[in-house]
């Protein structure tokens, strides 16, 4: 028996839409920025369990090797609130024609890979998280990017110390890019306590339809 | 109408961090004394001036690309120092113990929004991260030493079991998925208690060093040669078959005891007994190949030392 | 008059909140499908006014449904509903015969809109 939080198939619904049009707009900006054509798929919702975050996440991105970059996100700090963070995974990136598709003319040395991970996936970050909010009429603010590794294996994204939460809800968003190869997937994953406020709203939402 | 408080500018000032505007053509718009103290422009020097103009050496291309997403896109954009150190030649508070040249940066580019709810300016802050930066590096550093340590034999300067295993774990996981061979080499000194006795410790020390030290002269760099136990070495070949491994075997066998040691110009006499195995297709395992170049070492001792034997010219 | 009306989404909320913001009228004339496939099938057998259709969805996305429209000759009027809001989504849907594109989220103001320009009301 699952213990943890879980959602009741008209709210996953709801989420999944909210998610939908959120990634719609991270879709329209790279676009615009890659001024290139971005296929979406439809995100999927998953609650995770601490205990089989390595094997789920295996089986979300099958990957031998991926690059991943973290961004915090956060409503206005009150209890309760939503928090939570952004996982945004890479598997075959290749950085010389992604350095293309930004128009770099730099040399693509390991820094400058960082770089285009960074500011992709803050790219997507920004037009995710504000287009979600809108949807729940939330304000939600975002930390810097960080790398969390780059060409590693999935079960070194993790230090399985500081996972302090029992269950965390999965939004997974798949991005592609057709002639070139790039392909991206963000994780928002957020603990048990932000997944009740947000099941709280989600509620209040289906009530008003 | 709420009252604002009057030295809002003095403000600007009295932060702890740089802080300027600009609008898309790159003009400077405001810049803060925290700016004007660590480079040669003052706010009345720079305002309405081209950034580029005044700031040559900055990265352009990267900047225009950066500022052009936050137009875009209304969104914050960021510059972290683990990738850019930094944007601007600032001096910092640790040029005398720092042993870096400017100060690290993290900078952030925040888009102002306008009536319109268009991108109208975007403010950069500009934050000093020497410190942290100093540490991080420093710790970065300390770790990967460790590791190193940690995967080295002390006496020998090759691998030592444990990170050898390792990569040799790896190894027969790479073959099994690729299908492409790899061969083992397991090989031990003859009577090195003897050594020891005869001529004392410090000589079979030697002995163990310059060992490896012939061994790792006719490698490959892509093979692993590690310590396994006393004076029990191991090697794994990458991509080498039983034929390529009998011949190595065979050539190591050689180099390694041909010359004598010399100890304190004594010149002490070695051999070497090595057992040598190879993989199959794809079901490798781990256990299964160690054991293999175990009993053809053994077979070696047993059949009068100094001599290669293949697992597969064992009696199993 | 009555106007039979197909709406084609995956999400039971989106198909919701569409039926509760048409025409006074119109829901009782309408049916729902939950991707393009059941959409197609619908479309062979039955007259249909008025289709609004999403473009991201699982078996049969909207784009597919426009392009075998097209070929099969249904001149059926098509409004797209969509999250996704690429310029090159909104040109390649009015290529293949969409009458408009709405942006989700979806309100009333603007459906009213988009059907007076195409005086559908």
């Amino acid at each position: 028996m699952n213990s943890g939080p879980y959602f009741t198939e008209d709210q996953r619904d709801y989420l999944q839409e909210i998610c939908n049009i959120g990634m719609g707009q991270a879709g329209q900006s790279l676009s615009v920025l890659f001024e290139q054509y971005v296929t979406l798929s439809v995100p999927s919702i998953e609650i995770i369990s601490e205990k089989n975050l390595i094997t789920t996440l295996k089986r979300l991105i099958p990957a031998e090797k991926i690059s991943a970059v973290r961004q915090g996100f956060y409503t206005h700090v009150a209890d309760p609130n939503i928090c939570g963070e952004s996982i945004t995974i890479f598997s075959k990136t290749d950085f010389v024609q992604l350095a293309e598709l930004i128009d770099l003319d730099e040399e693509v040395t390991f820094e400058v890979e960082q770089e285009m991970l960074l500011e992709i996936s803050n790219i997507i970050n920004g037009a995710c998280f504000s287009g979600i909010a809108e949807q729940l009429s939330e304000r939600l603010f975002s930390t810097p990017p960080s790398i969390m590794g780059q060409a590693i294996i999935i079960d070194h994204l993790f230090n399985k110390d500081n996972l302090i939460w029992d269950h965390a809800l999965s939004i997974k968003i798949h991005y592609i890019i057709d002639k070139h190869s790039f392909q991206c997937d963000v994780l928002l994953l957020m603990p048990d306590s932000s997944v009740q406020y947000l099941v709280n709203i989600l509620n209040r939402l289906i009530d008003e339809l | 109408m709420i009252k604002q408080f009057p030295y809002i500018n003095n403000v600007i000032d009295c932060l702890d961090s740089g802080v300027f505007v600009i609008d898309k053509n790159f003009t400077v718009h405001l810049w803060n004394d925290y700016m004007a103290i660590r480079c040669q422009f003052t706010s009345d020097d720079i305002v309405g001036s081209s950034l580029f103009d005044c700031f040559p050496e900055l990265p352009q291309q990267w900047f225009k690309r950066n500022i052009k997403s936050v137009f875009l896109l209304k969104s914050p954009s960021y510059s972290a120092w683990e990738q850019r150190a930094y944007l601007f030649k600032f001096p910092h508070g640790r040029s005398v113990t720092g042993g870096v040249e400017f100060m690290y940066q993290n900078c952030c580019f925040t888009p102002i929004l306008g009536q319109d709810n268009n991108v109208e300016y975007v403010c950069v802050t500009v934050k000093d991260v020497t410190d942290i930066a100093i540490a991080t590096l420093k710790l970065q550093n300390t770790v990967t030493e460790l590791e190193r340590i940690n995967s080295i034999d002390g006496l020998t300067q090759v691998y030592n079991r444990s990170h050898w295993e390792k990569c040799f774990r790896n190894e027969v996981d790479r073959v099994n998925r690729y299908e492409h061979p790899v061969s083992l080499i397991m090989f031990d000194m003859d009577f090195f208690k003897k050594i020891n006795d005869k001529y004392g410790h410090l000589c079979g020390d030697e002995v163990l060093r310059e060992t490896t030290r012939r061994c790792t002269n006719s490698l490959r760099s892509v093979d692993v040669l590690g310590r396994y136990g006393g004076e029990e070495f191991c090697i794994f070949l990458p991509e080498v078959e039983l034929t390529g491994a009998a011949y190595l075997a065979e050539k190591l066998r050689h180099i390694i005891s041909d010359t004598p040691v010399y100890y304190n110009s004594l010149a002490v006499s070695i051999s070497v007994s090595i057992g040598f195995t190879c993989s199959r297709s794809t079901t490798n395992n781990y256990e299964q190949l160690i054991s293999e170049a175990d009993t053809a070492l053994y077979a070696a001792k047993n059949n009068g030392r100094a001599q290669c034997i293949s697992f597969f010219d064992c009696d199993v | 008059m009555t106007i039979s009306i197909l709406i084609c989404d995956d999400s039971n909320m989106a198909r919701k909140h569409l039926k509760s913001i048409l025409p006074q009228g119109w829901a009782e004339n309408s049916q729902i499908v939950k991707n393009g496939q059941e959409a197609l099938d619908v479309l062979r057998t039955e007259h249909i006014d008025l289709l609004f259709l999403d473009l991201t969805m699982p078996v049969l996305d909207g784009f597919s449904v426009l392009e075998i429209m097209q070929s099969e000759g249904m001149g059926v009027n098509t409004i797209v509903v969509s999250a996704d809001i690429q310029n090159e989504a909104k040109k390649t849907v009015e290529a293949s015969g969409a009458l408009d594109f709405i942006r989700k989220p979806i309100s009333a103001g603007k459906l009213i809109n988009v059907l007076n320009k195409h005086n559908l009301l």
